[in-house]
């Protein structure tokens, strides 16, 4: 790893893009680094809150269509292990066949800069997901010695072509030992939940009472699928202007009545623990089964957002518990 | 009655089967967070809580909950027992399907608000005086009480409890006489539209504020609609003042300004100065408090044949 000072880093990238810097909000650009996590996941850079897709203007024969190119370059520095799992996860919606062509583009264009993690916190379990704040990923990874130097390296070929690294020092036995000591505390600090959960039982807690009982302060609000890093749901609506239409993807959340309103007027779930089920299923069961990886990364953040209390630690321990008692 | 009668007193009644259930809060591992929680076993009756940390409204749930063949004990405030009165004369609620426990209350904190204050994890928390003395990772921190409470919990209504029983505590709010709304009402339409317009880019229209109020029952909420379209999704500032106006609408003469929606909202948004200002005209122009009775008239729910406009009929 070399030595530098995170003013260096973030000047060395700003050639090319913009770089966005980890908040208490989120990643903003220019912003200040904050030295815990951020409220906001970074998945906004691949899949924005909202983004028009094309322009549809004129009519008959002479119909066009603009189609959105998002070819803006960024570089996202201060994603913690669990952000960047989170886009991990998230890829393997968009980018498996057909591949969504904005995120891929968006992707193409987006460097991730992570930092190796010292701020976990009583709602960090990332260690539950074969991750950790010691985990390397994106394309350069840091860590903050203090409050200016840090120690980078880069992980990608993009990540070592960005930076001259060879005109910083190599870090010194002291900063490793500095790192390991940290980041051995944070290792501690985040909890592994031992999660042996039996994915192809889905049908048996599906509807179950353990869900009505785990879900039933939940308040179907919503505000923890924004924040998460993982759920990637989104709305695809045409908004009619005069002489244009915009069509347009915007979040959802599975936690809405709308969201699984069908056009007959059913609604498979009407019900709100359902719905509130739904995220845990879908994190914790579909998602395994479909691409072999949780949907959740562990980072907390959907704790720490939730006005009504609810933990979805709870919920998960109790849905594995009540599979093996089942099950012998 | 002191609270441990009152438990004694639930437990026995759960046994006997003169109540069905009960919903009240208990702790989570975090200790600035109570969540709701409703049991039929009379050994647990002894675990709910009742404290400042209590911040949403247990009348929403109870709308939650399967009201007939017994009734359901519930741990009320005076705000969320005015609620449950307007429910009740909205025909939502059936009268004798609820049995009232009425709670002292200083007034409930934002606690999401306190947590983003301290800034770190929090082991413990205290309500001494008017000083709210937090401890955890970043140290021991003192707050003031009235910076943490949403702006109805400053000017809460007197309100004559109608309980089943009533629990011992101090009872005494801040009545602060409208005294923000007042301010606030000096300010230029210019001043006011630039005050709400910063508060509110923040909001992500999760709909906690909405999920969270008892008067927000309905099935399929105006913003849940695609055909009609009342208001465009998406988070342009007029679409999202487009949904909290007309919300607003809907609670005029029914908000009670228990102020959950406020200590609901993640993006800390002062909803209840609204709801405030909404109670502060009925007040004043109306002399209407919604709630102090179950059968109270419907404030916008009224007709009168004799009416002059036309419409009405
Ligand atoms: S878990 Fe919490 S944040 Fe998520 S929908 Fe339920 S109440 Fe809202
Ligand atoms: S479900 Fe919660 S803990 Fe898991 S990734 Fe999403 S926000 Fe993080
Ligand atoms: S979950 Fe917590 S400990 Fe793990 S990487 Fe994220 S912030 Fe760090
Ligand atoms: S709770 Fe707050 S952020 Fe969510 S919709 Fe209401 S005002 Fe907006």
């Amino acid at each position: 790893m070399k030595r530098m000072t995170f003013t260096e880093l973030v000047d060395g990238l700003s050639s090319w893009g913009d770089v966005f810097v980890r908040t208490k909000k989120g990643f903003e650009k220019d912003g200040n680094l904050h030295k815990a996590k951020s409220k906001n996941s970074p998945k906004e850079f691949l899949l924005p809150r909202e983004e028009m897709l094309f322009v549809a203007y004129g009519s008959g024969d002479d119909m066009r269509v603009m189609e959105a190119n998002p070819s803006k370059k960024r570089v996202v520095v201060g994603a913690l292990p669990c952000d960047m799992h989170g886009l991990n996860v998230t890829e393997k919606n968009f980018l498996s066949e057909p591949k969504d062509p904005y995120f891929a583009k968006r992707k193409d264009n987006t460097v991730f800069v992570t930092e190796l993690c010292q701020y976990a916190t009583s709602t960090c379990f990332c260690r539950s997901f074969g991750i950790g704040p010691s985990s390397k990923m994106g394309d350069i990874v840091y860590f903050m010695l203090d409050d200016e130097n840090i120690i980078a390296e880069p992980l990608t070929d993009r990540g070592r072509e960005l930076l001259s690294w060879n005109k910083y020092e190599d870090a010194k036995d002291e900063d490793i030992r500095i790192m390991e000591e940290k980041l051995a505390e944070a290792e501690n600090i985040s909890q592994d939940l031992s999660l042996s959960i039996d994915h192809k039982k889905q049908r048996e807690v599906y509807g179950s009472e353990v869900f009505k009982e785990a879900v039933f302060h939940c308040l179907n609000c919503g505000a923890c699928t924004f924040v998460c890093p993982t759920c990637y749901c989104f709305d695809i609506r045409d908004i009619k202007r005069k002489d244009f239409v915009i069509r347009e993807r915007m979040w959802d959340s599975c936690m809405y009545f709308i969201y699984s309103l069908e056009a007959s007027g059913h609604n498979p779930r009407k019900e709100r623990f359902k719905r509130a089920q739904n995220r845990v299923m879908h994190k914790f069961f579909y998602q395994p089964l479909q691409y072999g990886v949780y949907g959740c990364t562990g980072c907390g953040r959907c704790i720490d957002v939730c006005p009504a209390g609810y933990d979805i630690r709870e919920t998960v321990l109790k849905v594995q518990n009540y599979l093996e008692v089942k099950n012998g | 009655m002191r609270k441990e009668d009152v438990f004694v007193k639930l437990k026995d009644m759960l046994e006997r089967g003169e109540i069905k259930g009960v919903l009240g809060f208990v702790k989570t591992n975090d200790p600035a967070k109570k969540k709701i929680y409703y049991t039929e076993n009379p050994e647990e009756v002894n675990i709910f809580e009742i404290t400042p940390f209590n911040t949403l409204n247990p009348v929403t749930f109870l709308l939650r909950l399967k009201r007939d063949n017994g009734k359901i004990a519930c741990f009320l405030r005076d705000c969320e027992e005015r609620a449950l009165n307007v429910l009740v004369s909205e025909g939502k609620i059936a009268k004798d399907s609820v049995y009232v426990i009425h709670v002292p209350c200083r007034g409930a904190l934002d606690t999401l608000k306190l947590k983003a204050a301290y800034g770190g994890d929090i082991t413990s928390l205290d309500v001494q005086d008017d000083k709210v003395v937090v401890d955890g990772s970043s140290g021991r921190r003192e707050f003031a009480f009235r910076d943490f409470l949403p702006a109805g919990c400053k000017n809460c209504e007197e309100y004559s409890s109608h309980a089943d029983v009533i629990v011992d505590g101090d009872n005494t709010r801040i009545h602060e006489d409208y005294r923000d709304i007042k301010g606030f009402d000096t300010k230029t339409p210019e001043e006011k539209w630039e005050y709400f317009r910063k508060e509110f880019e923040r909001c992500t229209r999760c709909y906690a504020c909405r999920e969270s109020c008892p008067m927000c029952y309905c099935e399929q909420c105006f913003v849940d609609s695609y055909d009609p379209l009342w208001v465009e999704p998406g988070l342009s500032i007029s679409d999202i003042m487009g949904y909290h106006l007309i919300k607003m609408y809907h609670m005029a003469g029914r908000c009670t300004n228990c102020g959950a929606c406020e200590r609901a909202c993640p993006e800390n948004i002062p909803l209840s100065l609204l709801t405030t200002m909404i109670s502060e005209r009925l007040k004043r122009d109306f002399n209407y408090i919604s709630g102090l009775k179950s059968d109270q008239k419907v404030f916008l729910g009224e007709f009168h044949y004799e009416d002059r406009e036309e419409f009405i009929r």
